[in-house]
């Protein structure tokens, strides 16, 4: 129980990171207050962990076949929280998926535990390429999105309105995707001691990791929130419409079994869900809105600043991870 | 959400309200200058306490719907022009109203000759600020026709400018008139004309806030 208590700390700290890739643009654009933002973000977010979070949930078994004893999950766990904990220092929104699995491979490469690399390859390629494709894909959403209130011609403040509930409506489906994605990350690795280690119920596991995550957002996530969200580059109300659905498309995809499922049959490729970074989906969505509109917006240093986290935040958690396992071995 | 739905309506229906006010203090001081030249001055009275009465609702409305938009934080992107194009678009009712208590108190001397020329000035004002009522209307919903209907307005401005010079003209080369006289009435051109002046700053920063949206 000790490890979960670790696990649901990780959830608070990963709520605060996390809250501010689904609503942080639609509060920076001043289009939602942040009370009702966070309210709508901790009822979606338990639905999509309870709904869809044992898919994506899967990867940590498979990616070490011979999976670690529940004791040592606190030298998977630990190095993830103070990663994550500096980055909310630095007020930048760091991915926690990745930060797991660097932690895990740190983990099994000290310890001498076979990795399963062929998954980890494509997790790498996958968390590579969702950056380039969310930064096409907002610009597409974002010309479709502009396109279609145009076409409405709406009066200034029908469509003001329209775009605030169109703003809770893709949050709350963004909610719902990211709460499979981050449940599967922080409660995820307790998942193949369900019924041996731990006795507890599986939907009670997700709605635990949720609930913490909704906490941690409710509680510590503002600053991020303005961080991102006006630091990067100016986000108009359509903007964050396209950022919202960007990570709908990106997160829903690589977290529903159905949707895989159906891309498999129909490619014939072996997908699998996995966590994807909301972090990084959301950061290139912003960019490419600033690309968009030329950069003129944009705050090129700070973006090249969060950016670099996504490569020395893995490597930080990997080697913490490598030396703590060797210690505690 | 019907909570917010109904917050948008009260909002249109206010500044709708507040740019139809506009234009009937316009067409009240039209009717006010056509009196005036009948020398009917019940009438200018009359009409010069409707103007008052009309302008300040205008202020009210503006007020009530500014401080609307900040509570409800409604249109942020946007909500910067609004408050500028209503606040800028209130002084002309203010401009009005001053214009008409001035002819209303002081009475100007203004000679038959003049009057074709005072009459177009007054009329091609008027056109200034119907058009930009009809580009402040756009303006919510099509800011293309803002443009056009702004564009419009300088168009007329010089216009403006033009009938006003030759009006200076002419009462500065009447003889019949003495210094005081002509004084008077350049004051009198130079605040009719000043109505269209506003309406084109108002035009100017519409066309910049539409062609930012």
């Amino acid at each position: 129980m000790t490890y979960l208590i670790l696990a649901l700390v990780l959830g608070i700290i990963v709520g605060a990171n996390d809250a501010v890739n689904v609503f942080g643009s639609a509060i920076a654009s001043k289009m939602l207050k942040f009370s009702r933002a966070i309210l709508f973000f901790i009822i979606f977010i338990i639905l999509g962990a309870i709904v869809n979070a044992q898919y994506p949930s899967a990867i940590y078994q498979n990616i070490i076949p011979s999976y670690f004893s529940i004791d040592k999950t606190f030298i998977i766990l630990v190095p993830v929280i103070v990663a994550t904990l500096f980055s909310i220092k630095l007020k930048i929104s760091s991915s926690i998926s990745q930060s797991l699995i660097f932690s895990i491979i740190g983990f099994a490469i000290a310890t001498e535990v076979n990795v399963n690399y062929n998954i980890f390859e494509q997790l790498v390629f996958v968390w590579i390429l969702t950056p380039f494709i969310s930064f096409f894909l907002v610009i597409i959403l974002h010309l479709l999105i502009n396109s279609c209130l145009n076409i409405l011609k709406l009066n200034m403040f029908y469509k003001d309105f329209v775009i605030r509930a169109l703003l809770i409506l893709f949050g709350c489906l963004a909610a719902f995707a990211l709460g499979s994605n981050l449940t599967a990350s922080i409660v995820g690795i307790f998942s193949p001691f369900i019924n041996s280690s731990i006795h507890i119920n599986e939907n009670l596991l997700f709605f635990l990791g949720s609930g913490c995550i909704g906490l941690g957002a409710l509680f510590f996530s503002k600053k991020i929130i303005h961080n991102i969200g006006t630091k990067v580059s100016k986000i108009n109300p359509v903007s964050a419409l396209a950022i919202l659905a960007t990570q709908i498309v990106i997160l829903l995809f690589f977290s529903s079994k159905l949707i895989i499922d159906y891309v498999n049959l129909k490619f014939g490729i072996n997908l699998f869900a996995m966590p994807i970074s909301a972090s990084h989906v959301t950061l290139a969505s912003i960019l490419g809105i600033a690309a968009f509109k030329g950069f003129r917006e944009t705050n090129i240093k700070n973006s090249l600043f969060i950016i670099s986290s996504w490569i020395y935040l893995p490597v930080i958690v990997f080697i913490f991870s490598y030396y703590l396992s060797l210690t505690f071995r | 959400m019907s909570f917010y739905k109904n917050d948008q309506k009260e909002l249109i229906n206010s500044i709708n309200l507040f740019l139809d006010n506009i234009l009937e203090v316009n067409s009240l001081f039209e009717n006010l200058m056509k009196e005036f030249f009948l020398k009917n001055y019940k009438k200018v009275e009359d009409l010069t306490l409707k103007i008052s009465d009309l302008e300040s609702a205008c202020d009210k409305l503006r007020r009530t719907t500014e401080r609307k938009i900040y509570q409800e934080t409604l249109i942020p992107e946007q909500r910067g022009d609004v408050l500028g194009m209503l606040e800028n678009l209130d002084k002309i009712p203010g401009q009005l109203q001053g214009n008409a208590h001035r002819i209303n108190t002081e009475k100007p001397d203004i000679h038959k000759e003049l009057h074709d020329d005072f009459n177009n000035l007054v009329q091609n004002n008027s056109t200034c600020v119907k058009l930009l009522i009809s580009g402040s209307k756009q303006f919510f919903i099509d800011p293309k026709k803002t443009i056009e209907d702004c564009l419009l307005v300088s168009k007329h401005e010089s216009t403006g400018d033009k009938i006003s010079t030759k009006l200076k003209n002419a009462i500065f080369n009447n003889n019949n008139l003495d210094l005081s006289q002509k004084m008077h009435l350049r004051y009198f051109v130079e605040i009719v004309d000043e109505v269209a002046n506003l309406a084109e700053d108002v035009a100017d920063r519409l066309i910049i806030s539409s062609v930012k949206n």
